[in-house]
């Protein structure tokens, strides 16, 4: 069997049985990190250790699903480097798609996600939904999520295979591929003009459902014609389309793996 | 002298019998007396996990329930601090010569504030406060 991560044994030991029952400001404070809400420019969280004793600082103007992965985020870095530690996390550090690497910011964010969402929790609950944007919004209500921090969690352990396709207007801003989709498997970086992305960058039209298209329309390969997923975007701001790819028919990724 | 034994020693012996017939049985043997007795010995071993499980989970839920009122009583605390009697002159000062003075404070923090880089007159009066919570001037800088 294999082991529990970390984030699920740390939760469980709070007793915690549904994410309403998260409450990070208490267990910061169990773990001997005290939260302060305050106006901060220089950075949009900050922690400050000392021995077992540390003060984690927010900024409290951001809206509440980032203050709170901010708060994850500070607490991740307490969890990892106890003692004696000072961090400034900028805006940019910040994020289920703030830094990346091996930096002490991009483990911290690994860890907030995990804490916010752990897998225990989040398993049973996205259990069969469909990765659409709809189950996105019902989940990132229960655990108090953006929906780009919860969509990424329910791609990467969703029960069906996925991607997560971010588009600005120069084109494909960054994605990520579920587990169970081949590495082989890019998105296109310019927007098909069928695809719904367009239409909500383009064209305007700000209420979309979940559609089936034409696989050549999402992803980059030679046979993608001779398959179908489906597509369902969203606008995350004035300019920029979410879109979550769902192989609800998953022959694409059978065959190529045959 | 009696040679009635004690009602404890008479329930020992009557816990070590049950015992050992309990571990000289097969599991089949025990599975078909559970059932007996019980009805579906897996849905009374199911049930019997679940009670423990939910004393368990009560259990650590009083502990974040506990955390929890420490915390809101900390912060109800916290407001009738005295206010420190310090110009941000003074200050950032502190603050920089900790940092001069403290090698294991991680460099991005020493950077960020030897520099200055972002960090309004407000941002060093809060570092300055935490610092100063956390018992950094506590050799009598403070």
């Amino acid at each position: 069997m294999p082991s529990q991560p970390f984030a699920d044994r740390f939760l469980q030991e709070y007793g915690i049985t549904h994410p309403s029952e998260i409450d990070l400001e208490a267990i910061a404070y169990d773990k001997g990190a005290y939260v302060r809400y305050r106006l901060l420019d220089g950075c949009e969280a900050r922690i400050v250790g000392k021995g077992n004793q540390a003060i984690i600082s927010i900024d409290p103007r951001p809206i509440p699903t980032r203050k709170r992965f901010s708060l994850a985020h500070e607490l991740a870095h307490w969890l990892l480097d106890r003692g004696s530690i000072g961090f400034l996390c900028k805006q940019s550090d910040i994020g289920a798609r703030g830094a990346v690497g091996n930096s002490a910011e991009a483990a911290a964010n690994a860890l907030a996600a995990q804490l916010l969402m752990p897998g225990y929790l989040f398993k049973p609950l996205s259990r069969k939904k469909p990765l659409t944007f709809d189950t996105v919004s019902e989940l990132s209500k229960l655990f108090r999520t953006s929906n780009t921090t919860t969509v990424l969690r329910l791609v990467e352990i969703g029960d069906y295979p996925g991607m997560v396709v971010c588009f600005g207007p120069n084109g494909r801003q960054w994605f990520h591929r579920g587990q169970d989709v081949p590495e082989e498997f890019w998105p296109i970086r310019d927007l098909d003009e069928d695809s719904q992305a367009f239409e909500l960058l383009y064209g305007g039209d700000h209420a979309t459902r979940p559609k089936k298209i034409g696989a050549e329309a999402w992803i980059d390969r030679r046979d993608a014609h001779q398959y179908t997923l489906t597509e369902h975007s969203i606008m995350i701001a004035d300019d920029v389309v979410l879109t979550l790819l769902w192989w609800q028919d998953e022959k694409q990724i059978r065959d190529f793996n045959s | 002298m009696s040679n009635q034994k004690s009602p404890k020693k008479t329930l020992d012996n009557l816990v070590e019998l049950l015992c050992d017939e309990a571990m000289a049985a097969s599991d089949a043997d025990i599975v078909a007396e559970a059932t007996a007795y019980h009805g579906d010995a897996k849905t009374h071993v199911s049930k019997l996990r679940a009670m423990a499980e939910e004393r368990i989970a009560m259990h650590r839920k009083k502990r974040l329930f506990e955390a929890r009122q420490k915390l809101d009583a900390a912060s109800s605390a916290e407001g009738s601090n005295a206010l420190v009697n310090r110009t941000l002159s003074e200050m950032k000062d502190l603050v920089l010569n900790l940092l001069k003075k403290r090698d294991d404070l991680p460099q991005r923090l020493t950077m960020a504030a030897r520099s200055g880089e972002s960090m309004s007159d407000e941002d060093w009066a809060s570092l300055y406060d935490d610092l100063s919570d956390l018992g950094f001037f506590d050799g009598g800088e403070k």
